[in-house]
């Protein structure tokens, strides 16, 4: 049963936990990445963080290399074939708030980097503080640390939300606690995450530090290569994602294909390349390891090891061809 | 979700130039009450309506004094009833087209009020400027939300923003933005000072600095001052002071000492900020 609410005037800033967790950064900050099986100390694929990479990757599970084996992800060829240094900073399921605020958490700890890659997921994830009887997340796990039970009604909670992609279903009544995904509105997160990608682009010109950035979501790759003229932003650049596609009939193969089919399924023309990684990843070059296809033949999981070195060859190319607004 | 709104990207990204005031007529064409816009200022100024100077005549808003007091140009670009968020992201817009100011001087409102975006059919705030052809055709909004209370009353949608969003959430993305202000600045020589006039923060910020990472925050003694309900809302300091211009219009008495609940400042109190800020401008100078 939920409390009584309590509708005496409150403010965040009377208290001292609530700047804590606030000035710690979103969700944790640098300490509030999810821990994986190969994750360092703070939650991040690779070795311990000791000093300034030259290179920074920032993203979500994609970033962080959920489907492919260890040292297999797009950052990690991206560092072996630039010989350069490299800290992944991806995350999963996290937002692009959170992905940059762990940037700028990096920089005051180690300084620039030389150059930033990021490959951001969907917009409309954010970040969220609420006071814990009040509004939660659909799923508990995604709580920054323990979870409070609804009589700890002072307990305020910090996690990530991906809110539904539509309004469709979502309920006409607030019944506390409320659910954070059924609440927050779709256009706050894509707001927040334009502005913070905008924070990051000035930081990063003003500190000469190249900054590449695209996105994995095809809808949103689309609508920023068609709009890159409106100058929204300065350091964005476009991995065809059109190209790609998992197929159900091949147990979610990602298939090359020369145009874009919704669902593969009408792939014709399939390119065929890197065949040279196929032996050692086997299944894993072109299936992600942590795919599933449900009874309605939906798929959930990953990509392979094959689009992961597509996509460091992409950030390869537009590090030696760097120019911003191209 | 579509992503095919021009209009959400557009003012997503807090353009300079779009700006919408109750007080056009004290306004340059973009909407601030400061000078024409045309190169970066040597001074850049920020926050709500204290900053814009709504109890003090065009010209004797803290920032103008400042910028007089120094012999600086200065570019106000503090907006009515707007939040941390708000300035923060018209302050980027401004450097990505003018450059950046020598300095930034900021008085931030309370760290609760946060700007929204959100679909009409979904939720839209509780005082609302909207045509009422707009909130019913399901488009999307932006607006902005003082978010002081955390009410979530049990109720039927459409739901009202101040009602739903987490004031928590507000102070921490508050927060947020002024650590990446901060990073800015001073990465990019700008010399930062921040202040807020809202007692809580400031209470909690003067006795507690040092367990916050914050680097250019400044204590204004917002606590030194209080409003005479019992003298028509006059304006008190501790201390009697700048009595040589005490004679001066809006001096006790803000410009709606007689018509707010709570007043915004007098000429006396902005006469103060400005002195305080000169006095952190010229210490960093001679350093």
């Amino acid at each position: 049963m939920a409390k009584e609410m309590n509708t005496s005037i409150y403010h965040p800033a009377h208290e001292t936990s609530n700047w804590k967790y606030a000035t710690q950064g979103l969700v944790g900050g640098l300490k509030g990445a999810r821990k994986g099986v190969y994750s360092n100390s703070l939650g991040f694929a690779g070795p311990e963080f000791t000093e300034a990479a030259e290179i920074v990757a920032l993203g979500c599970s994609y970033t962080y290399g959920e489907g492919v084996p260890p040292g297999s992800s797009w950052s990690d060829f991206v560092s072996k074939k630039t010989n350069m240094t490299l800290h992944n900073l991806g995350s999963s399921g996290k937002g692009v708030p959170f992905e940059i605020n762990c940037f700028f958490e990096y920089v005051k700890k180690f300084g620039n980097p030389k150059i930033v890659l990021c490959l951001f997921p969907d917009f409309i994830r954010m970040e969220i503080a609420s006071r814990s009887y009040q509004m939660r997340p659909q799923k508990e796990y995604r709580i920054n640390g323990p979870v409070p039970t609804l009589d700890q009604d002072e307990e305020v909670i910090t996690y990530g939300v991906c809110p539904q992609p539509t309004y469709e279903g979502r309920p006409k009544y607030l019944k506390t606690p409320v659910v954070a995904e059924e609440i927050m509105p779709l256009e706050m997160g894509l707001m927040l995450s334009i502005q913070y990608i905008k924070m990051l682009e000035a930081y990063c010109n003003t500190n000469n530090i190249k900054l590449i950035w695209t996105t994995w979501l095809t809808g949103q790759n689309i609508w920023l290569n068609n709009n890159k003229d409106k100058g929204y932003f300065r350091n964005y650049f476009n991995f065809n994602e059109t190209e790609w596609h998992q197929r159900v009939e091949d147990l979610g193969k990602d298939v090359l294909c020369n145009r874009f089919h919704r669902k593969g399924t009408e792939c014709t023309t399939e390119f065929l390349c890197h065949e040279e990684y196929r032996e050692e990843h086997r299944l894993g070059f072109d299936i992600s390891l942590d795919v599933k296809i449900s009874r309605t033949a939906t798929l959930n999981g990953h990509s392979g090891v094959h689009k992961h070195i597509h996509w460091a060859e992409f950030f390869v190319k537009e590090i030696n061809d760097y120019n911003i607004g191209s | 979700m579509k992503l095919n709104s021009d209009d959400l990207w557009y003012e997503s990204s807090y353009p300079i130039e779009s700006q919408i005031s109750d007080w056009s007529e004290e306004c340059n064409k973009y909407g601030y009450r400061t000078g024409e816009i045309n190169s970066c200022a040597d001074i850049v100024s920020l926050g709500c309506s204290m900053t814009f100077g709504l109890g003090v005549e065009p010209g004797d808003a803290w920032p103008d004094l400042l910028a007089k007091d120094l012999d600086m140009s200065v570019h106000n670009l503090a907006g009515c009833g707007k939040s941390v968020m708000w300035n923060i992201n018209k302050f980027f817009s401004y450097a990505n087209k003018f450059g950046n100011p020598k300095v930034l001087v900021c008085l931030f409102p309370e760290f609760t009020r946060i700007e929204v975006s959100s679909k009409t059919s979904h939720m839209y705030p509780r005082y609302n400027h909207f045509p009422k052809h707009d909130l019913k055709d399901d488009k999307i909004i932006r607006y902005g939300i003082w978010n002081q209370k955390n009410k979530f009353n049990t109720g039927k949608g459409i739901f009202i923003a101040e009602d739903t969003i987490p004031s928590e959430l507000s102070f921490d993305i508050s927060v947020q933005y002024i650590k990446m202000l901060e990073m800015y600045c001073n990465t990019n020589n700008i010399k930062l000072f921040w202040g807020t006039w809202s007692d809580s923060e400031s209470h909690w910020l003067d006795q507690n600095i040092e367990l916050t990472e914050f680097k250019n925050y400044i204590s204004l003694g917002m606590n030194d001052w209080h409003f005479d309900k019992d003298n028509g809302m006059k304006e008190v300091y501790k201390k009697d002071c700048h009595l040589d211009q005490s004679e001066l219009k809006n001096f006790y008495y803000s410009k709606d000492a007689n018509t707010a609940p709570t007043p915004h400042f007098g000429l006396h109190r902005n006469i103060h900020i400005a002195e305080d800020f000169k006095k952190e401008i010229l210490s960093w100078q001679k350093k």
